[in-house]
This record gives structure tokens, C-alpha cells and sequence, in this order.
């Protein structure tokens, strides 16, 4: 256990190290978003604005650090010498990442709820919130791990992100993982939440498979 | 010993290997020309990509498990390039990859990391960044990394390939020293880097096995065949142009050039050959 706690310990100072200032920017973006929250003017009709920060500002960045830990395996000889040694290590890694970022959650929804009162969360949105952030982190590695390359990477999640955004997810032709509207019971909901879920599912289908996979690096 | 027995892979429903049999041991040497399938193959015995059929066996014991080789603890790979983690040094990559391997113990992982720096003779440069390490450096540390596994088979793809002349001839000790006890497969398309530090050697080309044996009879593949003329320099074009010229060395007073040729040279004395004569005569006779 000890050894366990130092070693999740030096591995954020090894993040640090070698991602230099691009490890801070979810931290910023968190910042970003609790200050909006903080100072919104907090009208009644924009309450629920606070909710769709936090599913479109800070949650599509759970996938940063992942993305940048990953995107290391395909430097040059990483892949014919870390990588087999790094599929063992990538749980540890993805729970670190995802247990940072839902302590975050946990920051903004408190201060949600002692801005406003308990009644602009429902427990639908915090599941919401959880199932988002594994979403986007399995995103991430998905892509990372098929297309090898960070920036290509996060270009497309942030472009589909500011899409969904936009468009409050109307318009586009794929399923939408946000929601834009207070939750209100009907058939619309779980099928919302299954959706995501599948899509949580085959993602991490995907990223176990892909991450191993040496002989299908693209030239 | 490693053994390889009837190796097949294609790729893109090309032949990249065909029916590849070797014995490896000792401090073995891979040679054959750029895209002999060198690579292909020590990956396939390294267990990151996939053969389509054949065998591979360590010791008598079966390591071919489905469509690849046994991940395994014994055989470590060192690709062509090693950089990683650039903005670190090369100390702290160690210490990181150490964990990877599973060395939890910080103090045990400290242990082991000064070992395999001392084992490379990386001291001195262990606080550099791994950017701003040598190409031959970085190769250190690259073993280093593999020597962490504590494997007792070692494969280099091309381990001298981009080193300087200085870096070549220490990185040859490295190996050397190595060798006593690991063995050691290294590939290369240039003979003399294996020269004199191989105790076996293959000759792969087009997938193929052209060759297998000692130095020695490598270099008896071409006896009978060197021819060694002492020429002028104006001389030298005639010769150029009519013989299959494989090296040309200039002398105080005259310049002596070596052919190669399958009957009686008249002016030429017949020379013992070297093993860059035997590995041609093994891959020209292929071409013919
Ligand atoms: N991923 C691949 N897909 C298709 N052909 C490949 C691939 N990798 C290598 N080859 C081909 O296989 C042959 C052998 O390549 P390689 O093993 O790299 O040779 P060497 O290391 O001896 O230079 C070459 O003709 C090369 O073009
Ligand atoms: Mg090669």
C-alpha cells in the first residue's frame, strides 16, 4: 500500500515533468469553469447554463493527461519496447486521471449547490456527469491508440465537442451525449443514458484491443 | 539457442519471409541487404508482430504460441531508434521504465537502475536529457532499459546503424562484453560491423536464408574467387570497367584493387578472402 500511494505520488511528478506546462491546462480549464459558475449572475432561467459548463468546458478534458501519457508509447521505440510494459500499467494510470477529474465534479457540484440550492443537481446529472467523463476519456484513448497521434486526437474530440456545443445537439448525425435540458423522466432519458453507456463500452473495447497492437503502426 | 524453423509472414500478400530456418547462438550476427526482412524477423522472435507459420524454440522448449511467439521475459528488443521521453533524463526515463517493468520498491529501483547504467557505461551522462544525449548514448540506454528485465537473449536491429566511427568501436566493446553473458542477435546490412565480434552468422535476403555458419565459412563461400590486381592509376579504369571490382585500396606506389571472378585472373595473384567476399559471393550468386 505504501509503495502504491508513492508510486501514484511520483507518477503525477512524472507527468509534470516530462508534459511541462501542458499538464496544467486542465487545471486551468477546471478554474475556468468554477469561475463561471462563481460569478454567473445566477438568474433563475440560466441556473441550468452552470450544468452545461461543466459538461462542455471541464469534462472533455478528463481526456488530456490520458491522451499525453499514451501519446508517449508511440515515440520513437517506444512501441517494440514500452508498450507491452505499459498495457499492464494503463488501468493505474486511467484511475489516477479519473479519480482527479471526479474530484473536480465533486468541487463544482458542491459549489453549485451551496450557489443555488440542492434542487439544480438531480442525481441523474451526477450520474450524467461520471458516465461523460468516462466517456471522454475513453475517446481519447480510443483515438490515440488508432491514430497515434495527439494533436490529430484532440483536434477531432475538441471539434465534436464545440459541435455538440453549438448545436445543442441538434443537427448532427450521431448520438448526442449531453444534456442541454433539465432531465426530466420519459423514455428520452434512458435512452440518452444507454447510449452513453454503450458508447463507454465500446470504446474500452476498443482501447484494449488497439493498445497492444504494434504491427499495425501506419507509416 | 534459439531455434527457427520454417518461418513464414506475409505482408500485404507479399512474401516478406520464406521458410526462414536458423540456429541462433553465441553473439550471432543477421546480415543482408535493406529489406531482407531483418527487422520482420527479430520482431517475430520478439513477439511484437506475428509469423504465419514456422517454429521457434529456446533451449528445446516450444515458444510459438497461436500466431506469435510467447510474450516472455527472456528475449528483449532493442528497435533501431530508441528516444523516448526527451524532455527527461535519462536517469528519471530508467527509473520510470523500472516501474513499468514492475520494480515497485523505490530504493530496489534506484539499485537496479545504477546497475544497468554501470552495466552500459552510461556514468557520466545519466542527468543529460535523453535529447540531448548521442545517438551511441541513447543506444546505452536503451539497453539499459533492457538489461532492467534481466533477459538473457538480446536483439538489436541495426545497433551501429547512424554512430560515428568512435562510437561504432566502443559500442562494439559494449556488445562484446555483453556477450559473455547474454546471447546476442544483431542485424546489420553493413559486414563489417559484425566482423570480428560474431561468432555465427546468417545471410538473409529477399526473406530467404542464403547462408548460415561460422565467420570462417562465410569467408570460404568466395575461395578461389578473390583476385588481387596491382595496378596504375590508369590501369584502374580498364579494370573498373571489365571486373567486378570489390574494393580498391590505394598503396604508396601503387593501387591495389580486389576483384571478384569465377575463373583465372592471368595478372591477378589469387587472395584469401575476407568475409565481405564470402557474403557477396553468397548474395550475388542469388542474383544470377
Ligand atoms: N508493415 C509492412 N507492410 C508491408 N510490407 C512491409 C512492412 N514492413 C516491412 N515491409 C516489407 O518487408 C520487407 C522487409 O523489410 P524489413 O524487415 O524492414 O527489412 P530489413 O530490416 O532487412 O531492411 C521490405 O520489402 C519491406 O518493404
Ligand atoms: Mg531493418
Amino acid at each position: 500500500m505504501k509503495h502504491f500511494i508513492e508510486n501514484i505520488f511520483l507518477s503525477f511528478r512524472f507527468d509534470m515533468k516530462t508534459m511541462g506546462v501542458i499538464f496544467f491546462v486542465p487545471v486551468v480549464m477546471f478554474a475556468f469553469s468554477l469561475s463561471i459558475i462563481v460569478l454567473a449572475p445566477g438568474i433563475v432561467d440560466d441556473r441550468y447554463n452552470n450544468i452545461v459548463v461543466i459538461q462542455g468546458l471541464f469534462i472533455p478534458f478528463s481526456c488530456w493527461w490520458i491522451l499525453y501519457r499514451l501519446s508517449e508509447m508511440y515515440e520513437e521505440g517506444a512501441q517494440e519496447t514500452l508498450v507491452p510494459y505499459y498495457s499492464k500499467r494503463f488501468p493505474v494510470d486511467f484511475f489516477r486521471y479519473f479519480f482527479l477529474h471526479v474530484i473536480g465534479l465533486a468541487v463544482l457540484c458542491s459549489i453549485l449547490i451551496i450557489k443555488y440550492d440542492a434542487s439544480i443537481l438531480t442525481g441523474i446529472n451526477v450520474l450524467h456527469f461520471i458516465i461523460l467523463t468516462l466517456f471522454y476519456m475513453l475517446l481519447g484513448t480510443s483515438l490515440i491508440v488508432l491514430i497515434k497521434n495527439v494533436e490529430i486526437s484532440l483536434t477531432i474530440i475538441m471539434i465534436y465537442t464545440v459541435l455538440e456545443v453549438i448545436t445543442q445537439g441538434d443537427y448532427m448525425p450521431w448520438p448526442h451525449v449531453f444534456l442541454f435540458d433539465p432531465p426530466i423522466n420519459g423514455p428520452f432519458l434512458p435512452i440518452k443514458l444507454s447510449v452513453l453507456g454503450v458508447a463507454v463500452i465500446v470504446l474500452m473495447v476498443v482501447t484494449l484491443i488497439f493498445i497492444r497492437r504494434a504491427d499495425k503502426k501506419p507509416k | 539457442m534459439i531455434q527457427l524453423s520454417n518461418i513464414n509472414k506475409q505482408m500485404k500478400k507479399h512474401p516478406i519471409l520464406t521458410d526462414v530456418s536458423l540456429n541462433m547462438e553465441g553473439i550471432y550476427g543477421l546480415i543482408g541487404p535493406n529489406g531482407a526482412g531483418k527487422t520482420t524477423l527479430m520482431k517475430i522472435i520478439s513477439s511484437l508482430i506475428s509469423l504465419d507459420s514456422g517454429g521457434l524454440t529456446i533451449y528445446g522448449e516450444d515458444y510459438v504460441k497461436g500466431k506469435y511467439v510467447k510474450q516472455n521475459k527472456r528475449i528483449g528488443y532493442l528497435p533501431q531508434d530508441f528516444m523516448v521521453y526527451p524532455n527527461i533524463s535519462a536517469e528519471e526515463a530508467l527509473d520510470h521504465i523500472a516501474m513499468l517493468k514492475g520494480v515497485m520498491d523505490k530504493r530496489e529501483r534506484r539499485d537496479t537502475v545504477n546497475q544497468v547504467i554501470n552495466e552500459v557505461n552510461l556514468q557520466g551522462h545519466q542527468n543529460k536529457k535523453m535529447i540531448e544525449l548521442s545517438g551511441g548514448m541513447r543506444k546505452r540506454v536503451g539497453i539499459a532499459q533492457l538489461l532492467i528485465g534481466k533477459p538473457s537473449i538480446l536483439v538489436f536491429d541495426e545497433p551501429t546503424a547512424g554512430l560515428d566511427i568512435e562510437e561504432r568501436i566502443r559500442f562494439r566493446n559494449l556488445l562484446k562484453n555483453l556477450g559473455a553473458n547474454h546471447t546476442i542477435i544483431i542485424s546489420s546490412h553493413i559486414v563489417e560491423d559484425i566482423e570480428f565480434l560474431s561468432t555465427k552468422v546468417g545471410v538473409l535476403k529477399k526473406g530467404k536464408v542464403l547462408f548460415e555458419g561460422t565467420p570462417a565459412e562465410l569467408k570460404a563461400q568466395a575461395a578461389g574467387y578473390v583476385w588481387e590486381y596491382d595496378a596504375t592509376v590508369e590501369e584502374l579504369d580498364e579494370i573498373m570497367n571489365h571486373k567486378e571490382v570489390v574494393q580498391i585500396t590505394e598503396e604508396e606506389t601503387k593501387i591495389s584493387v580486389r576483384v571478384f571472378s569465377n575463373h583465372e585472373e592471368k595478372e591477378a595473384k589469387s587472395v584469401p578472402p575476407r568475409l565481405i567476399d564470402g557474403y557477396l559471393a553468397v548474395v550475388k550468386g542469388e542474383d544470377e
